[in-house]
């Protein structure tokens, strides 16, 4: 589970960079804690580290707390995070996927073409 | 009865492959379990017949290959190691077929699957009951086939894709191996008949002819059974359904390069330097495999971890020259490491086909009776005082601690007896007795299987409590040396090191599990390191692979195929024609004066030729 490629960085805004950050940092301390309530413990230790600079304003310090962050992230985040068995590369992900429409129903002249090859065949034509 | 036993089983496969359709999904199961019922029932009679009775059969079917160099007939061999392997194979077998009509339920494709898993179990057969090495060659590749057929069961997931291939290709390393082998043996004896080679060489002197042949021998052993080096397949091979686990890693493939090293056992009696090396082949692999298994996530992976390291104990065995035990804990394994996997399954399949064991948890009170088979196959597989897997594991442990120049395998396995404990109680403790981390709506939904998903596990349960216990003295009476002798702290060794490991985990888990955080740097580097086996992958792909292909690519296609080949033949021949009938058609351009030329030089070599 990559977090956020780079060059997507500068396709969306400061709220969802750090909202990403978050969200990833909590999937994956959940993926290292093997007790819920150990992770309650640490989710909530991260939640006062990012609410402790909410009300920053200063802009070249914000862009430097985040860059911290997200470095900080990438050096501890799990290496092999859980992924949810449906997800992509759960261990459910693809498995008997449904054939395409164009399988399983016929286009309308591909009907009228065997319709009429049905009927030459019974020698109606 | 003993050609029977193939006919039933290819006839099924081929029915449920063939026929599926008119069959349905009910029908192919029920046809394929009952061929596989059939042929457990002959093979009860064929063990019956050959280990109690004492009567081994040879039967000559047809001549296949008649060459001025080589001879090879299509014949079976039933002796005292095919009873045991028929017994184990058609056991595990039948119970796996069994348990897949009800854990496959709701899948499009029951009859393919049901057919693949029938062609498998034959083509094993095929292998351990042929008496040439070129017949036991088909069945090796059929089940490589049928591995790769049914890994890739669910082929829409690029995951199961690549772990096919995978495991066909670094299988092929191992099957080189053995078809260099092959052609040494017939070099060098001119026959590939188990009874003229084996009567040919028992009498000859050990010679480094012999030790090259054993270790190529080997080296298709390390394939198939996952040794060391390649034993990348065997976790990737997860992608398959549950089911196929338990019978490809549990009880028959994996299970073919050790049946490959006792069965080229005289062979091996004459390369000391080669057995030294297969002992330390699978010492290693007992101890790595081990290390890998304590941390993985995958209910399944945590099973083939172990698997591989099971195989490392058959192949250390081996190596001490104890064929015979390491026969005793392949058939022991095949149980209580079947049970485990269908117990996965059974888990798997209760919680809506989640393997993660982070999001487990709390199952003990949903599904007890699943629960107590876990335990079971755990208790059995740490070598637990009197149950299946103890009578062979503490007694390879011993053989090993007897040979003075190898002690560390007693060591390594030792180590690794603490570890096998350690991932076991770990497995047993995140699944079933942990506080759940399921989702609700899974979690309220987790029940018990149906008769046919619960009745393999009581089988293979009963199987991992008693089958050491009752088949130690047959396997025992086929062990030409003596028990060893060794020290009363060293027997007991094993068993503490084995309650270390569980001591281990129970502070862990049970006290400690506040410690279970994100760790510091170098805690993450070691758990990175482990849970991606010792980066072998990367190390096997970035070094190896990468550039054997490179080199393949530059020097086979592009150099030779596209090069050479191409000048000197079919581009060659062909630019060179068309050169040729280019300057011949430039002749006939239509001028009376080239004519002419032609006349006068046609009537000049006529005169020449009169006078």
């Amino acid at each position: 589970m990559a977090y956020i490629a780079s060059h997507l960085k500068t396709g969306i805004t400061h709220q969802q960079r750090v909202m990403r950050l978050y969200r990833n940092s909590l999937k994956h301390l959940l993926s290292w804690c093997i007790e819920r309530e150990v992770w309650r413990e640490e989710a909530l230790i991260l939640r006062d580290r990012f609410d402790k600079y909410k009300n920053e304003t200063n802009q070249q310090k914000i862009q430097k707390l985040l860059e911290t962050g997200e470095a900080e992230f990438e050096s501890k985040k799990h290496p092999y995070p859980y992924i949810n068995p449906t997800s992509p590369d759960g261990s459910k992900w693809e498995r008997n996927i449904p054939p395409p429409p164009h399988v399983l129903h016929m286009l309308p002249w591909e009907e009228e073409w065997y319709k009429e090859m049905c009927d030459w065949a019974d020698g109606k034509n | 009865m003993y050609t029977c036993i193939l006919f039933l089983l290819v006839v099924g496969a081929l029915a449920a492959g063939v026929g599926g359709r008119k069959l349905g999904e009910k029908g192919a199961g029920i046809l394929t379990s009952s061929c596989l019922i059939i042929s457990l029932s002959w093979s009860v009679l064929i063990f019956y017949e050959i280990i109690l009775s004492f009567s081994t059969t040879h039967i000559k079917l047809w001549r296949w290959l008649d060459s001025d160099l080589l001879t090879v007939y299509f014949g079976l061999q039933f002796d005292g190691l095919v009873a045991i392997m028929l017994l184990v194979i058609t056991t595990i077998s039948t119970l796996v077929h069994i348990f897949s009509t009800a854990y496959m339920l709701g899948d499009p494709h029951i009859p393919r699957f049901m057919s693949y898993l029938s062609f498998f179990t034959f083509l094993m057969v095929v292998l351990v009951s042929s008496d040439n090495y070129l017949q036991l060659f088909i069945g090796w590749e059929g089940v490589g086939l049928c591995s790769y057929l049914l890994i890739n069961f669910w082929l829409t997931r690029v995951e199961a894709n690549k772990a096919a291939i995978k495991a066909m290709l670094v299988n092929r390393v191992g099957d080189i191996g053995l078809i260099l082998a092959m052609f040494g043996l017939l070099d060098r004896f001119g026959s590939l008949e188990f009874s003229s080679l084996f009567n040919v060489v028992v009498v000859s002197a050990p010679s480094s002819d012999i030790t090259l042949i054993c270790l190529l021998l080997f080296i298709g052993a390390v394939g198939k059974s996952a040794q060391l080096g390649l034993h990348t397949w065997l976790p990737d091979a997860m992608e398959g359904p549950t089911p196929v686990s338990a019978l490809i890693h549990a009880a028959t493939m994996v299970t073919a390069g050790v049946f490959l090293l006792i069965r080229s056992s005289p062979f091996f009696e004459q390369a000391p330097l080669a057995l030294m090396i297969v002992t330390i082949v699978g010492s290693l692999t007992v101890l790595f495999a081990a290390t890998v298994g304590v941390i993985q996530n995958d209910l399944k992976k945590v099973i083939a971890y172990s698997t591989c390291s099971q195989l490392g104990y058959m192949v250390v065995a081996c190596g001490l020259s104890h064929y015979s035990i390491s026969l005793f804990h392949l058939m022991n394994h095949a149980f209580f490491k079947a049970l485990l996997f269908l117990s996965a399954g059974s888990v798997i399949h209760a919680l809506s086909d989640e393997q993660d064991i982070r999001k487990m948890g709390g199952l003990i009170k949903l599904i007890p009776l699943t629960y107590i088979m876990v335990v079971v196959g755990s208790l059995s597989l740490m070598g637990f005082p009197y149950l299946t897997g103890f009578y062979s594991k503490d007694l390879i442990l011993e053989l090993a601690f007897e040979q003075y120049y190898l002690t560390f395998a007693y060591w390594l396995g030792g180590f690794s007896a603490l570890l096998t404990t350690l991932y076991s109680i770990r497995l047993v403790y995140l699944t079933f007795l942990s506080n759940t981390n399921s989702r609700k709506a899974i979690f309220r939904r987790v029940h018990e299987g149906s008769w046919n998903l619960v009745l393999p596990l009581i089988i293979l349960a009963l199987g991992s409590l008693f089958v050491g216990y009752l088949t130690k003295e047959v396997v025992w009476s086929f062990q030409i040396t003596f028990p060893p002798i060794v020290p009363v702290f060293i027997k007991l060794l094993p068993v503490f090191l084995s309650l270390g490991g569980a001591a281990l985990v129970i502070v862990l888990y049970f006290y400690s599990i506040h410690l279970f955080k994100v760790p510091s740097f170098i805690g993450r580097m070691g758990y990175t390191f482990l849970y991606s086996a010792w980066q072998f992958n990367y190390v096997l792909n970035y070094f190896l692979a990468k550039r054997v292909w490179r080199g393949g690519h530059q020097i086979s296609y592009r150099t030779i195929d596209k090069g050479t080949l191409e000048l000197v033949g079919p581009k060659g021949v062909s630019n060179f024609l068309i050169g040729l009938t280019r300057g011949l058609s430039n002749l006939q351009a239509g001028q009376v004066f080239n004519y002419a030329l032609v006349i006068l030089i046609g009537v000049a070599m006529f005169i020449w030729g009169v006078v």
